[in-house]
């Protein structure tokens, strides 16, 4: 089983990379392709299960977008393939959408992978736990960006926001799914937050010879950060 | 009516005189509210500040009598007490203090510990995974103990860190955690806090003195 992290060096906020860490430690043999910005990704050539790509600053979207849309079709080909899952945190699959609509209104291009686009909205950070149905389990996490993302219909949409905003910094809708393609404004260790996540993830590799270490106290921080979301008092941003 | 001032700044610590002086090289009227006697916050208690540029290896309550001297040298004014309310009349904002005394001010500036809002949010773990707890898997760390609603998550950290589960305890509410330490097996005990717990921390550190003393 070969999993590639996309551009580690650039892609690495807010405790992305924790992610990484815990699945190096979930499976049992796993091979771990990082992919730097100058390398070709290895999903294009090789028989990848799982390709992670996490947050990044918005320069650094730029820079890795430079190299990615030398690839731009056969990177869309690898997606409508389904031969490899997915993952993108944070503002990693605003390189998916059409384009990214930058402060001053001009465009960056983008893989347009998805009839979805991105505007950006520096100095305007927006921040907002967020608490959201996926798959009959609640994800629980946070997003902290300078942008927002439009465009995401139910049929695409990876969750329905229950406490929080969604990807367009006003609906419900949040992140967007397909058949092997999960991408989400939720930032950080998202598979050490949602243990039932990851197995879920898991089970859609079908894989099946994985340990979840430390799933007893996993399971017991998550179900304190799931009571605290239920607090009246709690202020979103 | 009382004196209206431009700016009341609650707390007195790094970032309450830092405010203060700014305050008034704007020429603004400014009083800082500091519940402590004497200004700083947690600065006061820090040993060594080598991290502050022009001062290396200033004690804390050195640094903080500079910012204080600084902001009296602008003439800002200070007063002992503590807010208990805020109350928004528009133009003007009404601090109310525990005494009753109401003080208004055209602009507040909120300069303080944080801890007790926390029951208004959810702390972001994903910071722990940019700590390398790693350091914590050393042979002469005999314990490690996660205090709080986030102990869980630090312990997963600390386990995927490698430090072995037998070392590790965890207490949700912060002064439980006191009593778990096995003060017969240490040396020296360190409390690591955030920014916003400093005074959690010392209740801590006088629990931790108090069984020290039963314990004799």
């Amino acid at each position: 089983m070969k999993i590639e992290i996309l551009y580690p060096e650039l892609c690495c906020l807010y405790g992305d990379q924790g992610n990484t860490k815990f699945l190096q430690q979930c499976l049992p043999d796993p091979e771990f392709v990082f992919t730097g910005l100058n390398d070709k990704p290895a999903f294009l050539d090789d028989e990848v299960t799982l390709c992670c790509m996490y947050s990044c600053s918005e320069k650094n979207q730029e820079i890795i977008l430079s190299r990615m849309l030398k690839w731009k079709d056969e990177i869309n080909q690898a997606i409508a393939s389904g031969n490899t899952m997915f993952l993108l945190l944070g503002n990693a699959m605003e390189l998916f959408g059409s384009y990214i609509e930058r402060e001053d209104g001009t465009k960056v291009d983008t893989l347009q992978s998805f009839d979805i686009y991105t505007k950006r909205h520096a100095p305007k950070r927006f921040n907002t736990l967020i608490m959201s149905e996926f798959e009959g389990m609640e994800l629980l996490g946070y997003t902290s960006r300078f942008s927002d993302t439009f465009g995401i219909t139910e049929d695409i949409a990876m969750s329905k926001v229950k406490i929080g905003t969604g990807s367009d910094g006003n609906g419900k809708l949040e992140g967007i799914r397909t058949n092997n393609l999960i991408g989400t404004y939720l930032l950080g260790p998202l598979l050490i937050a949602n243990p039932d996540f990851t197995k879920w993830l898991f089970a859609k590799l079908n894989i099946e010879n994985y340990t979840l270490p430390f799933e007893k106290d996993l399971y017991k921080g998550y179900e304190i950060r799931r009571k605290e979301f239920q607090r009246p008092e709690l202020v979103m941003d | 009516m009382n004196k209206e001032y431009d700016v009341v700044i609650i707390g007195g610590g790094p970032a309450g005189m830092t405010a203060a002086i700014y305050a008034k090289r704007a020429a603004l009227s400014t009083l800082v509210i500091e519940k402590q006697p004497f200004c700083g916050g947690q600065v006061l208690n820090t040993y060594e500040v080598d991290n502050y540029p022009g001062f290396p290896g200033i004690d804390g309550f050195s640094l903080s009598d500079k910012f204080h001297s600084h902001a009296k040298k602008l003439e800002a004014e200070f007063k002992t007490g503590e807010m208990k309310e805020l109350r928004d009349e528009g133009a003007t904002k009404v601090v109310v203090l525990k005494k009753g005394e109401e003080i208004r001010a055209k602009a507040v500036v909120l300069a303080m510990d944080d801890y007790y809002d926390r029951k208004k949010s959810i702390e972001y773990i994903g910071w722990i995974y940019d700590v390398d707890y790693e350091l914590l898997n050393k042979e002469d760390v005999v314990q490690v103990i996660a205090t709080g609603p986030r102990c869980y998550d630090h312990k997963v950290r600390l386990l995927m860190a490698g430090v072995p589960e037998d070392k590790i305890s965890c207490a949700e509410e912060e002064l439980d955690g006191v009593d778990l330490i096995k003060t017969s097996d240490v040396e020296s005990v360190y409390i690591l806090y955030d920014t916003s717990t400093y005074n959690l921390s010392c209740r801590m550190k006088e629990k931790l003195v108090k069984n020290l003393e039963v314990a004799q």
